[in-house]
């Protein structure tokens, strides 16, 4: 193995930037920074909820955290499901997210309707909502999109007893948008090679726009990557990995990529890209806008069409300078193990070297997990 | 299994290789005598069944023969469709349930996990996965699958139509009925219908569109009186057989001749049950309800457990009519109506208020909610539906298996979790 891993560098770059150690700071405990911020909390766990709505109510949103817990709701959810929604239930029913005021998911899969159902049944919080969510981008689709949303608007009003106008949903698709182009931005960099933190370190501040007030985390994420861009570095012999998938539980496998000797170049997840990739579109109708771009972004292996997703990953292979793929999904992920045959065949198709992963937040996981990850970059290496 | 099965599943395991299935099913003539033979084997059985083997293979005869375009279609797309288009309907999933019954589903299942579909999806998708890449099965022309009401069909039939090459049409169910659901599902059938009428040339015709919807409406009348019939006691049809054959005549016949004829064939022999006071076994203790559109399909014998221990599967969720009948002027209406009433769509409360209901219409004792591995949407429930059951006083018991995979079933945890809740019954 030659050259000086990212992390390393970052790791060094970090003790000279003040920025990145203050949000690092910040992180350790969003759930108090989000309490100083004096509004209401509502938790969320899917990608596809329209959080600019939630920002217009005054609300502020915060990801569920996709970690393994001590209470995996083996009572009331059954094993064969998706371990980020049974350990999301064990923290509310052990009382670990009575912060929060209200919950609202998406009717993005299978395991997402069946939470809503026990989340409403053995936990307490104050407001639990459904958005339901098409699974085609049609102009029909696209409407009735626009009319739930309309109604999910009117039970923020109702729940909370606010009032919410056109232009605070468009001031909160402005704020969104600077975060997605502050994004856009770092992976830019990080596909031109000149990115002097790591793809760990990345998904990080990705993750603190989730769980962090917004508006204030923007501030500081735009002052860093102000720093950044002088950041430039040479190029490194390492095997360039991208990561895709459902989501990365926290510390995820990008950490495990980068200790075995890897760099991660990109990803392909609801807990990175796919969070932010595109801008929201303004529309003189602001609701119609947050329809069309939910429905048209990069879309999660839930959605029909999920060829898109699949070019998408074989355009990043190729943007990224990618030497090998991670597929990785969480065990019972459905929509993602269909993919995983379509997604075999196109990357052997172009000679891109693969490995297929899945967890399910059971002690032992992580071990294993480190130990075919460091085959799979010692094969990788033969490639560089 | 009945003694004729046992022979048949091992004359098929032991003198048919796969191959040899694979050519019986393309070949005509060989479909013929696969027919008259498995008639002849299953001679002893009533006549609704003998009309689903009529069904089983003349489908797949003329499906292999391509006499008309091929549509396969998900189990919870209104068969009405393809009956009104004039199209040729194969149901993966009812197909393979039979798999797993004539053992096969094994070598199937095995052929998916090479190809990569995970051990932890739906068996009945990876078995169908394995029947399609094997070439058990005609090629669809197009696919048409709904969204409800689980994500692994509709992600099943896209990956097929990647396989075949073909166009897959997905009916987009909103999550529950109200608002502006209904026109958005009407609005996708009006689009389907062109989709249909571009790809193979066949359009919706008014008058034939009418006639299936009356006769899915007769069909369902038929449907409704036999669900009288198996109120009494004894009970006059086994859950067994209400999961097998009953619920895949259910799914892929109505709106058509042969759906009416097969359910007028067993509203007879269950009127004649209930005249003659014959129950499935001999002496009825207990009355259960049996939770989940399926059950272990591969040799098993839970429901000889059951019947040794006095209980019997009075009625199955799979067969309760939850759809109004459809006005025949207004098909696209009345379909998209059938397919949003649907008890499985919307909030869990949905489900639980339908089976109270049935819990309560069949005078059960308890019921039995069978978590197929695999199946998300079901399963997701069984705790919740278990906890409300309770509260209501019915005992529930969540029995985990797999309806296709045999790898996941016990015989001996399966035998001593029922007997442990049969005993509790007392």
């Amino acid at each position: 193995m030659g050259g000086v891993s990212r992390r390393s560098r970052g790791a060094e770059f970090i003790r000279k930037v003040a920025t990145f150690s203050r949000i690092e700071g910040l992180l350790k405990d969003p759930i108090g920074i989000l309490k100083n911020a004096h509004k209401p909390i509502m938790g969320w766990l899917c990608c596809y909820t329209p959080l600019e709505i939630i920002l217009a109510a005054g609300i502020a949103p915060h990801r569920i955290i996709p970690e393994a817990t001590s209470d995996m709701a083996d009572s009331y959810l059954h094993s064969n499901f998706c371990p980020y929604i049974r350990s999301s239930l064990g923290k509310a029913t052990k009382g670990d997210l009575d912060f929060m005021e209200g919950l609202v998911l998406v009717n993005s899969c299978d395991g997402l309707r069946r939470l809503y159902d026990a989340w409403r049944l053995y936990a307490k919080t104050p407001h639990v909502y459904l958005v339901d969510l098409p699974r085609v981008s049609t102009d029909v689709a696209v409407g009735h999109f626009r009319e739930t949303l309309i109604r999910f608007k009117g039970q923020l009003e109702e729940g909370f007893g606010v009032s919410i106008f056109e232009g605070d949903i468009e001031e909160a698709i402005s704020l969104s948008n600077r975060g997605r182009r502050l994004f856009k931005e770092l992976y830019n960099l990080r596909k031109a090679h000149k990115l002097s933190i790591s793809g760990s370190q990345v998904l990080d501040l990705v993750k603190g726009d989730m769980v962090l007030p917004k508006d204030h985390y923007l501030g500081l994420l735009q002052k860093l990557v102000g720093e950044l861009r002088d950041g430039a570095v040479p190029r490194t012999n390492l095997p360039r990995v991208m990561i895709t998938g459902s989501l990365l539980e926290d510390p995820g496998i990008a950490d495990l990529v980068e200790k075995a000797g890897g760099e991660v170049a990109c990803d392909d997840l609801c807990t990175g890209s796919r969070y932010f990739w595109e801008c929201i579109e303004q529309d003189d109708d602001p609701i119609l806008a947050l329809s069309r771009h939910y429905l048209s972004k990069i879309p999660c292996a839930r959605m029909m069409d999920s060829n898109r997703r699949l070019d998408h990953v074989m355009d990043l292979v190729v943007d990224f300078e990618v030497h090998g793929v991670i597929c990785y999904t969480l065990k019972f992920c459905d929509t993602f193990l269909y993919d995983i045959p379509l997604l075999k065949k196109r990357l052997d198709d172009q000679g891109i070297p693969s490995l297929f992963l899945d967890s399910d937040y059971t002690p032992g996981t992580m071990g294993r997990l480190k130990t075919r990850i460091e085959a799979f970059l010692e094969m990788l290496r033969e490639h560089v | 299994m009945t003694f004729s099965e046992t022979i048949m599943l091992e004359r098929i395991k032991t003198e048919l290789g796969p191959r040899v299935i694979r050519g019986l099913l393309r070949s005509g003539f060989a479909m013929e005598s696969a027919k008259g033979a498995a008639k002849w084997s299953y001679r002893r059985e009533n006549r609704a069944f003998g009309l689903w083997l009529d069904f089983l293979f003349d489908t797949m005869k003329r499906g292999f023969r391509k006499e008309r375009p091929v549509v396969w279609i998900s189990a919870f797309t209104p068969s009405e469709i393809p009956h009104a288009f004039d199209l040729e309907p194969i149901l993966p999933e009812v197909i393979a349930s039979l798999a797993a019954h004539i053992g096969v589903s094994e070598h199937t299942i095995s052929i998916a996990e090479q190809n990569l579909y995970s051990m932890d999806l739906c068996s009945f998708y990876r078995c169908g996965a394995g029947l399609a890449l094997g070439g058990y099965l005609p090629k669809p022309d197009l696919i048409i699958s709904t969204s409800h009401l689980c994500d692994g069909a509709h992600r099943f039939f896209h990956n097929m139509s990647q396989l075949f090459g073909c166009d897959h049409y997905l009916i987009d169910l909103p999550y529950e009925n109200g608002g502006r659901a209904h026109t958005y599902v009407i609005d996708e059938l009006n689009d389907l219908a062109d989709f249909i009428g571009k790809r193979t040339g066949r359009h919706l015709d008014d008058e034939r569109a009418a006639g299936v919807l009356e006769l899915s409406n007769r069909t369902r009348g038929i449907m409704l009186e036999i669900n009288e019939l198996r109120r009494g006691v004894p009970s006059p049809l086994s859950g067994s057989e209400g999961m097998s054959y009953v619920l895949g005549m259910n799914f892929s016949t109505l709106g058509s001749q042969l759906g009416l004829a097969f359910f007028r064939a067993l509203h007879g022999v269950i009127q004649e049950r209930v005249n003659r006071v014959e129950g499935i076994i001999e002496e009825e203790r207990y009355r259960l309800l049996w939770l989940h559109h399926i059950r272990p399909y591969y040799p098993n014998i839970i429901f000889d457990i059951l019947g040794g221990l006095g209980a019997v599967v009075s009625f199955e969720e799979a067969n309760h009519i939850y759809w109004e009948p459809m006005d025949p002027r207004h098909p696209l209406e009345g379909l998209a109506s059938k397919m949003l009433s649907n008890f499985g769509c919307g909030p869990i409360e949905h489900r639980v208020e339908a089976i109270l209901e049935m819990a309560r219409k069949y005078r059960v004792n308890g019921a039995i909610h069978f978590s197929h591995w695999g199946c998300r949407q079901s399963c997701g429930g069984s705790y919740m539906i278990r906890d409300v059951m309770k509260e209501r006083g019915i005992p529930t018991l969540v029995l985990d298996g797999d309806g296709a995979d045999i790898r996941n079933y016990s015989e001996g945890q399966t035998r001593t979790r029922l007997e442990a809740f049969i005993e509790m019954l007392g």
